[in-house]
């Protein structure tokens, strides 16, 4: 299709109409307001983006509560490699204990502090086995059924961060199934508390905002000194304290 | 992407024992994502200002020209700046003045919708030009020519108009207001000569008016 000739460069009444507008420009305030609306953007942004936040904010008490948690599973491995088997002895796989797994809320369940002593005792590596004739199992120190603790972490990643994505589409529907998959597939979460924010976030977003502040405010009363007090404040509404 | 490959595979270094895997995935992890956040935030602003810094002045005068008022104006370029951060990731290489015209023209048309408009000209206005004549004689010429230029857009419909704009006055091709919209080129020739018929009809029913009223005189 040839393109017309532009009505701008004729000489009536409509270009000169037209050439009118030429000036339109926006003023230096316009100009300062959009440069400064970047900045607003990109924090609103970091703001939504939740998931992450979580694990970046969490970084401290997770890695404490981490390193924990692989201290007692190092030292569990470490004792089941090198103690002697002898006939009739069944090796058991440690069970990995996660002394900060979280509840979702509003299920306040209280989470013992189990102490190095204990977890061995919770995870002691001899089942006597009542008949010497009995066939000793193979010593293998991996159980086929036991999630690999990398795979558990980095699928509670996965599908927390499935959740902040449709929160951030609107897809609130979407968020609460994959909150609703996260806690069934991790009863006692390492990202628990990560989990509960998301679902308050969801609520509020689907309107219900009583339930919401609810919530936020049974998640507040079950913990405390949690980082995510002030992004409860947010999504509340309530000023900064 | 996480690469969790441990140093040790790089090094060809003996497998260190399995009960440190969940120890090895944090300390790559758990930096990667706050590391990554800040860095993602950073690309983000990055990105939104040299869009706003290439883009800043066709997409105010785009929608001063669809008929925004100024005073709405700013408010509709912050929305938009906050559409294309949320959508960073959707936007490609290239095609971010696409999506930024495209994003203006969708907000225009809502603020039309909700009557945020120099002058709330139904739709079914579009086939019937209204006389746009302003009248006051202490405008100055190039003031009131711009006055009319207004009242003859403001009786266009809006998709008539985004396209007559971004040829008659922004000077692209059809091909690129066919980017530009997302619109195929024949509806954008299509278009352009619908509006082109409507500013015909407009403006000379302001001349007729003008004549009319100089004969009142």
């Amino acid at each position: 299709v040839k393109p017309p000739p532009r009505l701008i460069d004729g000489g009536d009444m409509r270009a000169r109409l037209l050439r009118s507008a030429r000036d339109d420009a926006p003023s230096g305030r316009s100009r300062r307001r959009a440069t400064a609306a970047i900045a607003l953007a990109v924090g609103a942004l970091a703001s939504r983006s939740t998931a992450a936040l979580a694990a970046a904010t969490m970084t401290r008490s997770l890695l404490v509560k981490t390193l924990l948690g692989v201290g007692v599973v190092t030292l569990v491995a470490a004792g089941t490699r090198d103690a002697p088997l002898t006939t009739g002895t069944r090796v058991v796989h440690p069970v990995i204990v996660r002394p900060h797994a979280a509840p979702a809320i509003p299920i306040p369940i209280p989470i013992p502090t189990p102490t190095p002593t204990s977890t061995s005792t919770s995870t002691s590596t001899s089942t006597p086995t009542p008949t010497p004739t009995s066939i000793p199992t193979p010593t293998s120190t991996s159980t086929p059924t036991a999630p690999h603790p990398t795979a558990t972490l980095a699928d509670e990643v996965a599908l927390l961060g499935e959740a902040q994505r449709a929160l951030e589409a609107g897809q609130t529907a979407a968020a609460f199934a994959a909150i609703a998959a996260h806690d069934r597939r991790f009863p006692r979460a390492m990202l628990g508390q990560e989990a509960a924010v998301l679902r308050i976030e969801a609520t509020a977003r689907s309107g219900d905002r009583a339930r919401a502040q609810s919530l936020s405010r049974a998640f507040e009363a079950t913990y405390p000194s949690s980082p995510f007090r002030d992004r409860l404040r947010a999504i509340r509404g309530d000023p900064a304290p | 992407v996480i690469n969790l490959t441990p140093r040790s595979h790089v090094l060809g270094e003996a497998q260190p024992p399995r009960g440190n895997s969940l120890l090895r995935l944090f300390t790559l992890s758990v930096p990667f994502v706050a590391r990554s956040r800040s860095d993602r935030a950073s690309e983000v602003e990055a990105r939104l200002r040299q869009m706003v810094s290439q883009h800043v002045e066709p997409l105010w005068r785009f929608l001063r020209r669809l008929g925004v008022r100024e005073g709405d104006i700013d408010d509709a370029l912050q929305e938009i700046i906050c559409v294309a951060a949320r959508r960073d990731a959707d936007i490609e290489p290239g095609k971010e003045k696409s999506f930024l015209f495209g994003t203006a023209f969708r907000i225009a048309s809502e603020l039309r919708r909700k009557g945020a408009y120099r002058h709330e000209v139904p739709e079914e206005a579009g086939g019937d030009p209204q006389d746009p004549a302003p009248g006051p004689d202490e405008l100055t010429e190039q003031a009131q020519a711009r006055a009319v230029l207004d009242g003859v857009l403001e009786g266009m419909p809006l998709d008539l108009r985004a396209v007559f704009i971004l040829y008659e006055l922004e000077e692209h091709t059809m091909s690129e207001i066919s980017g530009l919209l997302g619109l195929a080129q024949g509806t954008v020739a299509s278009r352009l000569r619908r509006a082109r018929a409507h500013f015909e009809l407009a403006v000379a029913a302001w001349q007729g008016s003008s004549i009319r009223k100089e004969g009142m005189r």
